[in-house]
């Protein structure tokens, strides 16, 4: 047992402490003060994200009992989703200041998902993950029911809780099954038992097994367990929606690849007809429901279910039989955080032009490449990047994944995922054509954009671009054996 | 003197139409004549740069010249390599000269862009990098990477700044064009995607380039045979292949003067340039084994596009179908396999470029000044615009081949090869040809001749930026009719390591 040194934990407790702060900083002032919030929590965001890239990017070790593990994978994944969640709540400062009131408390639930997205980024044990999962579900059925008097946040709100619930009840329900059968929820403990070939096919693992990956495909919103994903993100406050579609499914997947990674299950049978199939159904679905779609929010939500299939099928193939396929699983990260990037720029700018048209329906899109030039060109180009194409980092994410997909001989699957694409691709370029319209009726009046805004915008768009350029300096990374899930230093 | 500068030009030709788009994002939106000054700087200095890289090419020498290699990606897991390799034969610094001239001159021809000119020129510029990153990628990475850079902005050019097309019975709006185009495009790249996916995983080779596949690849003729028709429909739409092609007389009807300058003129070459490249070069077996169905698929091109011209009422229209016509002599000079039929088919893919050039900005310039593009309407033009006409029947005579213009040479070569192997395909051809000859003199016997009556006070002075880009066409059209020589002579050797490894008589 390695020494438990508490100090690891410093970047998870200090979001968590500054939560608290937040909270308490809108309790003891006078009046509403979104400028003062927003500033203590992004201040708090980038001093954490400071410490970790200073101090503890190269700690690492158990803790609790293995329950906790902090390695290079949770450290650097921990620090991407900092970023986001600057990027979040920065997002959300104009929306709130328009729409919401109690932004303290917004706020201060932000940070307490971070913190759980951060200690779910650690966990080495099913229940432990599964606590984790749940903080992070906890703050966002508040955040989606946020707008209290609009009945259609309260609409997505009940049933994202009736189904996280369902889901929970399911995972923990597979949870049980495992630890039945092998006296423990630690994932080393999972891997030494169902390295024993002969206890790998009994009924009992298939069952629990097959429960968590319901529970998680839930999360996830993977087709057919989808059907509460375009209400809550439709109901939800935009930058909720942002928030729930990139940032709370891609830690999901990162658990999930923990999970997969070191336990070793994708080695049984099973796995792969599995996820295939859920991941084939979220392609074809997701991209072909958002074809039809009138509102951005809903057809956003189809499109990110499209998203979940490409990496599932490469979570599919994470094992080989000859081991865990490094090409694959650092396919799937790179595509996750191409996607995570391209997806914000795209939600940012949305939310961008909806302070200022009050709209997310596509029809009502007419001419807002005259009134804001800058804006359009940079949605524009993530909607490209989403659909795959160059110079943007969807297109090279895409082309990594889908040749990882190809070499582990699922030639079929990487086909259709490249059709699902083009798909997406027409649903795009749809709402590029509205874009680009000219307004009939003659209204200059040009888009309000704060510069703060408009600098995160920039951050992000030059993020897409350079990681489609220039993309070996992060793949490099994720394909070097400290990066891999459970390596200690 | 030259040697340092020229040996950068295969990345110069890609770095300086981007760093043009990019000095254009800084530049203020108001000033248009600022805007055009710089587009045509930057274009000018591209031309020359891809002129010499032509002139400079060493034909003696087959292998790749100007050659230059990044490092980009190492994916050790599979230890493969994907790195920027660039560089020139023959064939690809050929389509380098023509992608330079025919962009030059499509500058010259936006001067009637008053609309967002900034903007326009921006994606323009995008546009002709990734064309240029074809033709310079020996990577198949980068080659497909810079395809699909050529494709984006298309949709955006088209849609904003193109022209619907309507008539009594019969319209077609500039956004149905565009989304049209771009999703067939998209969707050829799918399977071209599926093709290049299928060969990364499947060669031996460390690298993804095309000599290092060819040499150290391995790829068996199960293989080739199956996954050549994905590179031959993939690149097929691009290159306006029937039945594929019905993307391109809307798409470029659609499109502005320059844009179906350049999207006619060299973009539809990257389609069958890829083809030439990835097909025939690296997959000679498979080629072998689908040869007949590209040479049936091209010869319907031929007769297709041809009699489809006849019928058209907007003349627009009938360019886009003489180019899915004259597609078609390129499609049937690479089936042939021959040395003859592929150098006709390179030498057609220039001369078809700059022709069609010359068609788009002439009848640009006609519908500038008489605000019309129907066939019906329109007549005896020669009387009120002479200079005009003198482009546009230089033009059609190249298209129907007559000697001493480019298109003669081309098709005759197209035509030997073809007869050299298979015959009754030529006789097909030649009769496209005189159905090309039809429908090219109807036309300027309808449009330019005659009586002219309607409005007699239209402007017709031409601008000089629009002679100038004439002038050029026309001297390229006329010297490679007249010497062809020392143009085939650059190509000659790169064609017959195309075509080396046991393939063709």
């Amino acid at each position: 047992m390695i020494s438990e040194n508490l100090f690891l934990l410093i970047p998870d407790f200090s979001v968590i402490l500054l939560a608290f702060i937040v909270i308490a900083t809108d309790l003891f002032a006078s009046k509403r003060n979104d400028f003062t919030l927003v500033s203590i929590s992004v201040g708090g965001l980038i001093l954490v994200g400071l410490y970790i890239i200073i101090f503890s990017f190269n700690q690492t070790g158990y803790l609790y009992q293995n329950t906790l593990i902090i390695d290079q994978y949770s450290t650097s994944l921990k620090l991407l989703f900092v970023f986001l969640g600057i990027v979040a709540i920065f997002s959300s400062k104009n929306y709130m200041k328009l729409n919401l009131k109690n932004p303290g408390e917004f706020y201060s639930i932000i940070l307490f998902t971070i913190s759980g997205i951060m200690l779910l980024l650690s966990s080495n044990d099913l229940l432990t993950g599964f606590i984790c999962l749940e903080l992070l579900s906890f703050g966002l059925y508040v955040l989606v029911g946020f707008d209290r008097f609009n009945p259609q946040s309260n609409e997505g709100s009940l049933k994202y809780i009736l189904l996280g619930a369902l889901s929970s009840a399911i995972l923990i329900y597979g949870i049980s099954n495992i630890y039945g059968l092998t006296g423990s929820t630690n994932f080393n403990i999972i891997q030494t038992f169902f390295l024993n070939p002969e206890k790998q096919f009994s009924l009992n693992s298939a069952i629990g097994i097959g429960l968590i990956i319901v529970g998680i495909a839930f999360k996830v919103a993977a087709v057919p367990f989808h059907m509460w994903a375009p209400d809550t993100y439709e109901g939800a406050p935009l930058p909720i929606t942002a928030y729930i579609s990139i940032v709370s499914k891609l830690a999901i997947f990162c658990f999930l690849l923990r999970f997969a990674i070191v336990t070793g299950l994708p080695s049984i049978e099973f796995w792969k007809p599995i996820i295939i199939s859920l991941s084939v159904m979220s392609m074809v679905l997701g991209n072909f429901m958002a074809t039809i779609q009138s509102n951005l929010k809903r057809l956003f939500a189809y499109s990110s279910i499209g998203q979940t299939g490409y990496l599932l099928a490469g979570v599919s193939l994470i094992y080989t039989h000859d081991g865990l396929s490094n090409f694959v699983f650092s396919a799937v990260i790179f595509h996750l955080i191409s996607y995570a990037i391209s997806s914000y720029t795209a939600f940012y700018s949305l939310i961008l032009i909806n302070d200022n048209i009050k709209s997310t329906k596509i029809s009502d899109f007419v001419g807002i490449s005259t009134q804001s030039p800058l804006l359009a060109m940079i949605f524009t180009c993530s909607l490209f990047s989403l659909a795959g194409l160059p110079i943007f980092s969807g297109f090279i994410s895409k082309f990594y994944l889908f040749s990882s997909i190809t070499q582990q001989g699922f030639i079929w699957l990487a086909s259709l995922a490249v059709l699902t694409s083009l798909v997406s691709l027409y649903y795009y370029l749809l709402v590029i054509r509205q874009i680009y319209t000219p307004k009939v009726e003659n209204s200059t009046n040009n888009f309000d954009v704060s510069v703060l805004s408009f600098i995160i915008l920039s951050i992000l768009f030059i993020l897409m671009i350079l990681l489609g350029i220039f993309p070996s300096f992060l793949v490099d990374f994720f394909q070097s054996t400290q990066f891999m899930p459970g390596h200690i230093l | 003197m030259l040697d340092p500068f020229l040996s950068y030009s295969s990345i110069l030709l890609i770095t300086i139409p981007a760093t043009g788009a990019l000095i254009l994002i800084f530049t203020p939106n108001n000033s248009t004549k600022l805007i055009n000054s710089i587009a045509q700087f930057i274009s000018f200095i591209t031309m020359i740069l891809a002129v010499m890289s032509f002139i400079f090419f060493d034909p003696e020498n087959s292998s790749y010249q100007f050659r230059q290699t990044f490092e980009w990606l190492n994916v050790t897991s599979i230890n493969k390599v994907i790195s920027l390799d660039l560089g020139v034969d023959g064939i690809s610094s050929f389509m380098v000269m023509l992608t330079g001239i025919v962009m030059f001159t499509g500058v010259l021809g936006s001067s009637s862009i008053t609309n967002k000119t900034k903007d326009f020129f921006i994606l323009y510029f995008v546009l002709i990098s990734g064309v240029f990153g074809v033709f310079v990628s020996i990577d198949l990475f980068f080659l497909f990477f810079f395809y699909e850079l050529a494709v984006v902005p298309m949709y955006l050019l088209i849609s904003v700044w193109g022209t619907s097309s309507v008539f009594e019975n019969f319209s077609r709006t500039k956004d149905y064009g565009a989304l049209k185009l771009t999703l067939f495009l998209v969707a050829g790249s799918v399977l071209i995607w599926i093709g290049l996916l299928s060969i990364f995983i499947e060669s031996n080779a460390t690298n993804f380039n095309l000599i290092d596949i060819k040499n150290n690849g391995d790829l068996s003729t199960k293989f080739q045979i199956f996954i050549f028709p994905f590179i031959l429909f993939g690149f097929g739409v691009l290159g306006g292949l029937w039945p594929f092609h019905i993307w391109s007389p809307d798409g470029h009807v659609a499109a502005p003067t320059s844009v179906s300058m350049v999207h006619a003129g060299v973009l539809m070459k990257l389609g069958a340039y890829g083809f030439l490249k990835i097909g025939i070069f690296l997959l000679p077996e498979g080629a072998q084994e689908w040869m007949p169905v590209l040479l049936t698929l091209g010869t319907v091109n031929v007769l297709y596009g041809a009699f489809s011209a006849m019928a058209q009422q907007d003349l627009k229209y009938v360019i886009g179908y003489s180019s899915v016509s004259h597609m078609g002599y390129v499609f049937m000079g690479i089936g042939t396999l021959h040395y003859l039929g592929v150098t006709g088919s390179i030498m057609q893919m220039f001369s078809h470029g700059i022709m069609t050039a010359l068609f788009f900005s002439t009848v640009g310039m006609i519908y500038e000044k008489t605000s019309s593009r129907d066939i019906n309407a329109l007549e005896g033009l020669a009387q009120k615009m002479p200079l005009i006409t003198v482009f546009f029947v230089i033009a059609g005579f190249a298209s129907l081949g007559l000697p001493s213009l480019s298109g003669f040479v081309s098709e005759l070569l197209v035509f030997l090869g073809l007869f050299k192997t298979y015959p009754i395909f030529g006789v097909l051809g030649v009769i496209g040809a005189a159905v090309t000859a039809v429908y090219i003199l109807r036309l300027i016997a309808k449009v330019f001749f005659g009586s002219f009556e309607n409005n007699p006070a239209i402007e017709t002075s031409v601008r000089i930026k629009d002679k100038i880009s004439s002038a050029i066409l026309i001297f390229l059209v006329i010297a490679i009719g007249s010497v062809p020589f020392p143009f085939i002579a650059k190509i000659e050797n790169s064609v017959h390591n195309l075509l080396l490894s046991g393939l063709g008589p």
